[in-house]
């Protein structure tokens, strides 16, 4: 079909060129060797070929010693290499259902994990060039839906195994499992730390401006817990283009069983690090997850909006949506669109990653608009902004994609 | 030998053929041999950086990534300020304005749908070979292909000629 465009005279590729990848690639990717665990249980997980791997941050100032796979170095790893928190942005294979799995690697020594439904909590220390846990695995035991107790994070953590680690990619961090991986990316200060869920909103008393870098929260715990918020963990702040999606943890809860008066929302002070500008200031807490669809979040999850948006071009008011957008849903997988016979893979609308790293809940509102003439979020694999001109998608009101068309926009069903 | 030496063994055995399938891939989007060539060396060194998890995806692996990386640049080079000059434009031939026909559409189309077309297209693999390389249904990829083909056909068949009315 495209043949006539083909290289005519096309240059053979030459071994310096491989030499050079290859140099080149292994100047991006830093191999090490850690085991996690010990002992005979671990020694009887390598006899069975349980062996996993993880991905470490590189890092030119650091201590790191290169060790290939299978030749048996080991050197000893700088603890500061893994400490910190890692949440996972992708998976072997495609996991259904809410996920929210965090391992925390606290440079105090404790080892903290979220399995999506359980926490799991042990020690961990540095010894001899293996990552050691140091206590038996302390796990929550709350009900969960099938599946959790066999995820990839939970299994490994829990069978104490071999883990290799292996960097092939700056800040990303990596369990393997023979053909099982669960891949982390440091949440640096865009995830929040560690806790509970909780909802926020503009102090009214003291609203930001554009040029405000700073600006007060008044952050919520929405869990059952006896009228009190816990004390407000440092929030994740992910500012983007057009939006600064800000999410707030707090402590988790002393004990178990609590009434549920509802809690007194405590004000945090959100250091952005840069004005806000002409970006929206968005509470992660409302964006797909179990919160989502309560009154915590009846509103949207939009907090608060530049002023110069009121009189610039809304693409939201001049979208053509259906006019009821409960009558799209997401079931199975698919978005199912009422008003026509589209079926949609979910994958199309979030995009393949976003898809395995943040799925929504099934029975989460989905729009699919058309508008016209419109500047809009670019679907995310597009990377920056562009002009795109046919139709968006949205999740709980957020944008998460949009495409341009070589039809012309038209009207659902016109 | 070790597991290391195996690998970058294996890599450097199959780096010639993947690089001359991912430069004449990225050389159909860019017109450009030099262009092509940095592109695939790119998408030669990423490929390396995930080699043992590219198992047998690791061709469809490197066409796609080298065709995406053109599309990126294309990108780059369009949001770029550009100089108006009272010169007048001069004219693309055909196969270069195609190219960028080819290029603008492949841009638009979703990811999975760019990732078939490419394979599936441009590459003139058959579908079973594209599912595999992908590592989806068959299926998959007659629903994404049917999808990309109605696009590219849009965006690339020449205008109908105008006719007179009587």
């Amino acid at each position: 079909m495209f043949d006539h465009l083909d290289n005519p005279n096309p240059r053979l590729p030459t071994e310096g060129g491989a030499r050079a990848a290859l140099a080149e690639g292994r100047r991006r990717v830093r191999r090490r060797r850690v085991v996690v665990g010990g002992g005979t249980a671990a020694a009887a997980l390598v006899a069975l070929g349980i062996v996993g791997t993880l991905v470490l941050p590189g890092g030119s100032d650091q201590e790191q010693v290169v060790v290939d796979e299978g030749d048996g170095r080991t050197t000893s790893l700088p603890r500061g290499g893994i400490v910190g928190e890692w949440t996972p942005v992708a998976y072997s294979a495609v996991v259904v259902g809410q996920l929210n799995q965090l391992l925390s690697l606290r440079a105090d020594g404790t080892l903290l994990a979220h399995d999506g439904c359980n926490d799991l909590t042990s020690t961990w220390r540095e010894e001899d060039g293996h990552l050691v846990l140091t206590s038996d695995p302390v796990v929550t035991t709350a009900a969960c839906p099938p599946g959790f107790d066999d995820r990839e994070l939970h299994r490994i953590l829990i069978s104490e195994p071999r883990i290799d680690v292996w960097d092939g990619d700056p800040a990303t961090l990596e369990l393997r499992s023979g053909d099982d991986w669960i891949a982390f990316g440091r949440t640096d200060g865009t995830k929040p730390e560690s806790g509970e869920r909780a909802v926020w909103d503009i102090d009214p008393d003291n609203p930001p401006s554009s040029e405000s870098s700073t600006f007060t929260a008044l952050v919520t715990g929405v869990s059952c817990n006896n009228g009190i918020t816990d004390e407000v963990l440092r929030p994740g702040v992910d500012p983007g283009e057009a939006t600064i999606v800000i999410t707030f943890n707090v402590a988790l809860p002393s004990s178990g069983a609590a009434f549920c008066p509802g809690n007194p929302p405590e004000r945090y002070q959100v250091d952005l690090g840069e004005p806000i500008g002409d970006r929206r200031l968005v509470d992660g807490g409302c964006e797909p997850t179990d919160i989502a669809s309560t009154s915590f979040c009846a509103e949207g999850p939009v907090r608060w909006r530049p002023p110069t948006e009121a009189g610039a071009f809304d693409p939201e008011a001049s979208t053509v949506c259906p006019e009821s957008i409960s009558s799209l849903r997401l079931s199975g997988g698919t978005l199912v669109a009422a008003y026509d016979t589209t079926y949609v893979g979910l994958e199309e609308v979030l995009g393949e990653e976003d898809t395995m790293t943040n799925p929504p809940a099934p029975d989460t509102p989905v729009s699919l608009c058309w508008y016209e003439g419109a500047s809009f979020v670019p679907p995310p694999e597009m990377g920056e902004p562009s002009v795109v001109d046919a139709v968006s998608w949205y999740v709980d009101r957020l944008p998460v994609g949009a495409a341009s068309t070589t039809r012309d926009p038209h009207r659902p069903g016109g | 030998m070790s597991a290391g030496e195996d690998r970058d063994e294996a890599f450097i055995e199959a780096y010639p053929a993947l690089f001359l399938r991912a430069s004449q891939a990225a050389f159909r989007v860019t017109g450009d041999a030099g262009v092509a060539e940095e592109l695939a060396q790119e998408t030669m060194i990423r490929a390396y950086t995930r080699w043992s998890r590219l198992d047998d995806r690791r061709v469809g692996w490197v066409v796609t990534t080298a065709v995406r990386l053109a599309i990126d640049r294309w990108r780059r080079e369009q949001r770029r300020p550009r100089r108006v000059v009272s010169d007048p434009i001069p004219e693309l031939d055909a196969v270069a304005a195609q190219r960028v026909d080819l290029v603008r559409s492949l841009a638009a189309l979703p990811r999975r749908q760019r990732e078939v077309a490419v394979l599936r297209y441009l590459e003139d693999q058959p579908e079973r070979e594209v599912a595999q390389m992908l590592g989806c249904s068959v299926g998959s990829v007659k629903r994404h292909a049917a999808r990309a083909s109605a696009a590219l056909r849009a965006a690339l068949e020449p205008p109908a000629p105008i006719t007179e009315a009587p």
